[in-house]
């Protein structure tokens, strides 16, 4: 049965990047096995209003005030009324929240618990325990999450960083990892048998990433000329710009490798594709990932992994793609030297890595089993179905577990959240609850339209899978 | 699972009983291990005691927990972290796969392959394998940990008799030359003990002397040191035959009157000792300071450059001498227009500025520091400053500021040294540091000598409670430590500069 | 109040469609109302000018006229409370309180916006002025001019509404119909399909 669905995070086109790119490919998908979904976002420069992308994607940019990359001010209720209105005029069953750095996302699940709908929240980043910042994130969470109904990890380390951030119990936890768009990361043609690689042919390296500290930048810094002094026929290619561009750029005066390594400098996500068939192997030195989509794109190039064995990266992908390395420089080292070997040997079929890529990851499937969760919330699965059943063991679907919306319940579960923080989270939800009573009486459901469905296309599959943003239908500036 | 029966369990056990790592160990506690208390309230013992340990303890905590489960979301995730204790993997492998495993299609904490379990399936097994809790925490003891905490007595006590010099001064209880008479003889027989015992290590081993060397790049900042660091650059240009870098300065006035105090002139070499102090934080061309080529014969040449070190130490702690009685004028009017309430509050700040940022560590090792060690000496002498200018005169603002380099230029460095030497000593200078300041502190505020044998005997009495009190709260406070570690901490990254 | 539609199709090729908020009288109470209200406003406006009269006596209105004996009005009873109560009160404070009287009364108590589509001459929007002095403001499009007319969804301060838009050659902002009653959906939906129909469906 189709579900009115809206996701809801701070961060959507035309910011680039991963978790954009998710919502905009599990809304289309999801679109596309029927349901209804609606984006809510904040207001980016040039893009306001209401807009419609390819498939009658609908998105809300919500005017709001921006403080840090991209992120909105937490105000915990400045969103509801407005947040109220959308949801009563599109006629949404479920709020499924992308990001936990996103506060509009955090103020979404709460206002719709309030009005008594479902939700779900996708986590995509990870978090230590230890320093300031992610102690309030943390601590964010905790109230968001204590009253959502299902939680979305992108990878199994996730949902146990998750499990532990927030407290949850971990069969409310499903992974669901990201996916790629195959057809976007295919290899060069080749006719004929695969070309074999020589001994001393030259083997492209490409790495493609911000240069950040905690994508690993110091690590390739320190890996680079040491490779290329050990294998003179390797070349590199470095896409990505970030504030260790520079001590790269220094590296590489310094050693004089200019004409070994090319510096790309920022490339769009269109252009990945071309610059990573360039190369045979791809380096991925991040200290930190929760799934790394990046990968699973250049193995779906056909371009043989090296990475470091972090976060979720492990599960990714099989072992016949990818050499694994601590994240230490020697070992690294060591891992690219095996990779290269490996490559010239010919041992390594990088050209089935597209087809198998594309049966292990795809956003069909992504939506499938997103799909289920939504039907486990919504109690179109019993919960025994969804949460598991185990006769015999003195197990049952709790009813916490399927959580209701009676005030006294919901302030039961914030209460618990911490000394002081589970009486400020209850005042919170008790305004909220007030502030959605006030809002009934002065702007009366009766008064909201509701808006119409994008009409429902009977056979088309294929239009619906281009990466960027699609054309706007139309443009609207009140 | 009959104990389980009663209370909401958060994970269903979908493994047979015999798979499960936690009752690999032994069949008979299964609910006690599974229900360990909150992971927020959990003993640091638990990181590094052995898990027999572990078990006994928790196993009361079991019937509270399954109450705290009755109550909602909240018990779950404690069970959750709970559930694994550390390092429980091993048993795991021991086990080997099971009958219904076999049968299924063993669970894998894979993304890329297709399982038929559930999306939200939780394998209780391999769930929160990599948890570390507390992976690096270090139990204190009590001892110990009162004598380290010595050290901060020590520099509280010092900074508390150089306030009751100074309210003395000002009083007119005390006069200033005895003050600084009394230092300086104090700072001369330190710097001979010093001495020696530094040219005892010195024999040992050259380190010492070369790690001081790298600090003469340091004289080109902090205003602080820059009032001692002259005698470092001075022995160094000694040691290296004149060099062109250091203070031209020095080596104008480099050869007068060595004789004449030398009570002061122990200021001058324990500052190139503390090379870690001054000059790590400070010294920016420290670091680029090539290392010097080896003494040329060192073993003849120890008796000479030993005498010529002295020398310059003697010249240098002139130079100070006659730089701070040039600037005394100055330093009594520089803020003698600011209102004596501002001057009590400013000094008041820089004081506990100095105390709290003070280098306590041993400075072996431990370089790591988040303040600079200047900080501290900065603050310190600049309330010194503050203060001079509510002197009367110009000897009373020299003695205050030569008394004031001693106190906190030169006793810190002295303390360290004699600390690393002995430990007896050590305890004995404390002691004598605790009494000192008790009493001076009840003659300020009373005057007489009852009033300073009762200071002394409350100031011991209290200085004894306040450290074990503050130790044992420290150590009472180690049961809520709860570092949690896990794969989703950002890799710690391991680099060897070698192209540097 | 919601908007409600009044479709008017003088000829076959002209089609006005009148949003408005103003009540419609069809009962004999509201009527009563009505015109009550009419009475009073009158009342209220000859009250002004009466203070105003009043406070300018000295200067003008104290010779008695053709038509009206000023200073017979001045002694009577009512003539002389009035002007005590306009003496106490400064000449700015009755300028202003009038203005603001005179302001309610001339206040239209509804808003009325209208479309007026002409095929092959264009598109007019008005919008009612605020009060029954002033003239509403119009606006005329001509078609070759237009290039769309839609219904889109905007924010307005905490909604989210639907307004019909007039696309217009050359310009970076559409031209919204009906830009302050914004009805809802299905008086849009009507009045969108009827102008398109007006406009570019010859057959209708």
């Amino acid at each position: 049965m189709p579900y009115n669905i809206a996701m809801v995070s701070d961060f959507f086109f035309p910011q680039p990047g991963g978790i954009e790119s998710h919502i905009y490919q599990l809304s289309t998908k999801l679109i596309d096995r029927g349901h209804k979904v609606i984006i809510i976002t904040h207001a980016y420069k040039g893009r306001t209003g209401v807009r419609y992308l390819t498939n009658g994607l609908k998105v809300y940019h919500v005017p709001f005030l921006v403080i840090y990359r991209e992120s909105t001010m937490p105000t915990v209720f400045s969103f509801f009324p407005i947040f109220r209105n959308i949801v009563i005029r599109e006629q949404i069953q479920i709020v499924h929240g992308h990001a936990s750095l996103s506060s509009f996302c955090h103020e979404a699940i709460l206002h719709a618990r309030t009005m008594g709908l479902r939700t779900v929240f996708t986590d995509h980043s990870l978090f230590g325990f230890a320093d300031a910042s992610s102690i309030l994130t943390n601590k964010l969470l905790k109230f968001t999450l204590s009253d959502v109904d299902h939680v979305i990890c992108v990878s199994h380390t996730c949902k146990e960083n998750t499990v532990l951030r927030a407290s949850l119990d971990p069969l409310m936890v499903s992974v669901i990892p990201n996916a790629v768009v195959a057809e976007n990361f295919q290899p060069l043609e080749q006719g004929g048998p695969p070309s074999s690689i020589g001994p001393n042919d030259i083997i492209t390296i490409v790495v493609i990433s911000r240069l950040f500290y905690n994508k690993g930048t110091d690590l390739l810094i320190a890996t680079i000329p040491r490779i290329l002094s050990s294998h003179p026929n390797v070349r590199f290619i470095i896409a990505g710009s970030g504030p260790k561009a520079i001590d790269l750029e220094q590296m590489l005066e310094r050693n004089v490798l200019q004409d070994k390594v090319e510096m790309l400098g920022p490339v769009r996500h269109e252009e990945v594709r071309d610059v990573m068939v360039r190369g045979h192997i791809y380096l991925h030195p991040s200290l930190t990932e929760a799934f790394g989509t990046v990968l699973v794109e250049a193995a779906s190039c056909g371009l043989y992994v090296v990475c470091t064995r972090v976060g979720g990266i492990p599960e990714v992908l099989p072992q016949h793609m990818t050499t694994f390395a601590k994240p230490e420089e020697d070992d690294l080292v060591m891992a690219t030297s095996k990779a290269i070997a490996a490559l010239r040997s010919n041992k390594v079929r990088t050209d089935r890595f597209h087809d198998q890529v594309k049966m292990m990851y795809s956003w069909t499937d992504v939506a499938q089993r997103t799909e289920r969760v939504y039907k486990g919330i919504q109690g179109d699965i019993s919960p025994e179905e969804f949460y598991g059943y185990y006769p015999g063991q003195g197990w049952e679907a709790s009813g916490d577990r399927v959580r209701s919306f009676a005030l006294i319940d919901r302030l039961k579960r914030y209460y618990g959240c911490g000394v002081w923080a589970g009486k400020l989270f209850c005042l919170c939800v008790v305004i909220d609850v007030l502030i959605y009573v006030f809002l009934e009486m002065w702007f009366p459901r009766v008064n909201i339209d509701i808006a119409r469905s994008w009409p429902k296309k009977l056979k088309q599959k294929e239009v619906a899978d281009s990466t960027g943003n699609g054309p706007d239908r139309v443009s609207s500036t009140t | 699972m009959p104990p389980l029966s009663h209370s909401p369990q958060p994970v269903p056990p979908p493994v047979p009983v015999e798979t499960h790592p936690n009752r690999a160990v032994g069949i008979k506690p299964p609910a006690q291990q599974r229900t360990l208390p909150d992971p927020s309230r959990l003993a640091p013992e638990d990181a590094y005691y052995s898990p027999a340990l572990v078990r006994t303890r928790t196993a009361p905590a079991a019937y509270d927990e399954s109450i705290r489960g009755l109550n909602g979301s909240t018990g779950t995730a404690s069970s959750v972290a709970a559930l694994r204790p550390p390092h429980a993997a091993p048993a795991r492998k021991l086990r080997g796969t099971s009958r219904r495993r076999r049968r299924k299609g063993a669970w894998k904490k894979l993304l890329w392959v297709k399982q038929s379990y559930p999306d939200n399936y939780t394998d209780t097994e391999t769930f929160l394998d990599h948890l570390q809790r507390n992976p690096r925490v270090r139990p204190y003891d009590f001892w110990p940990l009162v004598a380290d905490s010595t050290v901060i007595v020590q520099h509280v006590c010092s900074v508390a008799i150089f306030v009751c010099c100074f309210v003395g001064i000002v009083q007119g209880r005390v006069s200033p030359v005895s003050v600084v008479c009394w230092g300086s003889v104090g700072t001369a027989v330190g710097w001979i003990l010093w001495d020696s015992w530094v040219f005892r290590e010195h024999g040992e081993s050259h380190v010492v002397e070369r790690a001081s060397e790298g600090d003469d790049g340091s004289t080109s900042s902090g205003s602080t040191a820059s009032s001692m660091n002259p005698i470092t650059t001075t022995r160094s240009n000694d040691q290296k035959e004149h060099q062109v870098h250091g203070l031209g300065l020095t080596m104008s006035h480099g050869e007068t009157d060595p004789g004449r105090r030398s009570s002061s002139s122990g200021l001058g070499d324990p500052c190139s000792q503390d090379a870690a102090s001054f000059g790590g934080p400070n010294g920016v061309a420290a670091g680029a300071v090539p290392p010097l080529p080896p003494h040329d014969a060192p073993m003849t040449s120890r008796l000479s450059s030993r005498n010529r070190q002295r020398l310059s130490t003697v010249k240098s702690a002139f130079l100070i001498y006659c730089a701070l009685l040039g600037l005394s004028p100055i330093l009594k009017s520089l803020t003698k227009s600011t209102a004596s309430d501002s001057i009590w509050a400013m000094s008041c700040w820089l004081l506990i500025t100095n105390i709290f940022s003070f280098d306590y560590g041993s400075g072996k090792g431990a370089g790591a520091t988040k303040f600079p060690a200047s900080l501290s000496t900065n603050a310190a002498v600049m309330a010194s400053t503050v203060l001079a200018s509510r002197l009367p005169s110009t000897t009373h603002v020299f003695s205050l500021m030569l008394f004031s380099i001693e106190v906190f230029g030169l006793f810190p460095i002295f303390r360290r040294q004699l600390r690393h030497i002995s430990w007896t000593g050590h305890a004995f200078m404390t002691l004598a540091l605790v009494i000192t300041a008790g009493g001076a502190v009840g003659i300020t505020l009373r005057g007489g000598l009852t009033a300073a044998v009762v200071g002394s005997m409350l100031g011991s009495i209290l200085t004894a409670l306040a450290m074990g009190g503050c130790s044992w709260w420290l150590i009472s406070l180690q049961k809520y430590k709860n570092v949690v570690t896990g794969p989703w901490d950002p890799a710690r990254p391991i680099i060897r500069r070698h192209w540097d | 109040m919601p908007g409600r539609l009044i479709l008017r199709r003088p000829s076959p090729t002209t089609v006005s469609f009148t949003v408005s908020n103003a009540s419609r009288h069809t009962s004999t109470p509201a009527k009563i109302l009505f015109y009550l209200q009419i009475l009073l406003r009158a009342l209220v406006f000859f009250c002004v000018v009466f203070f105003n009269i009043a406070r300018l006596r000295h200067s003008f209105f104290n010779q008695d006229g053709s038509l009206v004996h000023w200073s017979t009005i001045w002694s009577s009873p009512l003539g002389s409370i009035v002007s005590r109560i306009v003496d106490s009160y400064s000449a700015w404070v009755v300028v202003i309180l009038s203005a603001i009287v005179i302001y309610g009364v001339f206040r239209k108590g509804y808003t009325e916006e209208s479309l007026l589509v002409i095929r092959g001459l264009g598109i007019q929007t008005s919008t009612s002025s605020l009060t029954y002095l002033s003239k509403a403001s119009t606006r005329f499009i001509p078609t070759t001019q237009i290039q769309d007319i839609v219904i889109h969804e905007a924010f307005k301060g905490f909604e989210v509404r639907f307004y019909l838009a007039i696309i217009v050659d050359g310009e970076s902002e559409v031209v919204v119909v009906f830009p302050k009653l914004l009805p809802n959906r299905a008086i849009l939906e009507e009045v969108w399909r009827g102008s398109r129909r007006c406009l570019y469906d010859s057959k209708s």
